[in-house]
């Protein structure tokens, strides 16, 4: 073909064969390598993120709002169901019967039941 | 037949990287000039020999040595300059509509004659003008041509006789 005209380029073949065989270098690095390093920035963030994650920190509770003290108090009305009943019962005596006017032998009778009762039932749960 | 026998030895071994290696040195320049037979053009010779290349190391652990290396990277070669013609006749075209050919390539320094058989080549049938430009630029013989085309010799002489024709009465109207 040279003889029809057709040339090429001042060590053509020199230079493009250092080319022809880059391919095969470039393509066969172990692709390994590139995962690798995937997987070790991923690690790495991961572990990075634990560390700077914020923690779960302890509030004392003087320092909560009260709005937050009532609306778990609410949350928590179970521990009211199990409120013993017969306080229950006296705290709702107390209006109708006027326990000012109560005689205090009668009042520290019944403080002294309770005080049984609740002994009791500490044992009992 | 000796390189064939080691390159078979290194495929089976594994030994690709090797292999490519050998196959650029013995190879490259006779790839070249069959692609160039094909563009003509030189930069266009330099992307078909650089993407066959890269076909040809993505395919060398596949190849089943059933045909010669020489005859596996030919038809790479011939795969993909047809492939290059057909994009740059789709995309290529310059501002006048012509494709840009030999006649404006800075590697090409042949006399006008040959600008215009080229100009006169570009309007024949593809397999025409494959068959035209591997028997007159290359000066491939049709057996060797026959096994590259997977075509008939007699088929490939009668295709040649019909573009030399058709070539000639192009010339002529010129």
């Amino acid at each position: 073909m040279e003889s029809k005209g057709f040339k090429i380029p001042e060590d053509y073949f020199h230079h493009k064969n250092k080319e022809l065989l880059a391919i095969s270098e470039e393509k066969s690095r172990p692709k390994l390598r590139s995962l690798s390093f995937g997987v070790i920035a991923a690690a790495a963030s991961m572990i990075l993120a634990l560390f700077l994650w914020p923690q779960d920190q302890v509030t004392p509770i003087t320092n909560l709002p009260t709005e937050n003290l009532s609306a778990y108090l609410i949350e928590q009305e179970e521990l009211f169901t199990h409120y013993p009943q017969h306080r229950l019962e006296l705290y709702s005596l107390g209006d109708s019967l006027n326990l000012e006017k109560l005689d205090s032998n009668l009042i520290l009778d019944y403080l002294d039941e309770s005080l049984y009762l609740d002994t009791y039932e500490s044992f009992t749960l | 037949m000796e390189d064939q026998k080691h390159w078979n030895q290194w495929l089976q071994g594994g030994k690709h990287q090797a292999l490519f290696k050998e196959l650029v040195q013995a190879a490259s320049e006779k790839l070249y000039w069959h692609a160039r037979a094909i563009v003509l053009r030189h930069d266009w010779a330099d992307d078909v020999l650089q993407e066959s290349f890269v076909r040809i190391w993505k395919a060398l652990p596949k190849f089943r040595a059933e045909s010669s290396f020489y005859t596996w990277m030919y038809r790479i070669v011939t795969r993909e300059a047809l492939a290059l013609l057909k994009k740059e006749q789709r995309y290529g075209k310059l501002e006048d509509g012509q494709l840009p050919g030999a006649w404006n390539d800075p590697f090409f320094d042949g006399d006008q004659a040959i600008a215009t058989l080229e100009r006169a080549i570009h309007e024949l049938p593809e397999k025409q003008q494959l068959v035209f430009k591997l028997r007159y630029f290359q000066e491939m013989p049709y057996e060797e041509m026959s096994d590259l085309l997977n075509t008939s010799t007699g088929a490939l002489k009668a295709s040649f006789h019909h573009a030399k024709e058709k070539i000639t009465q192009k010339i002529k109207k010129l």
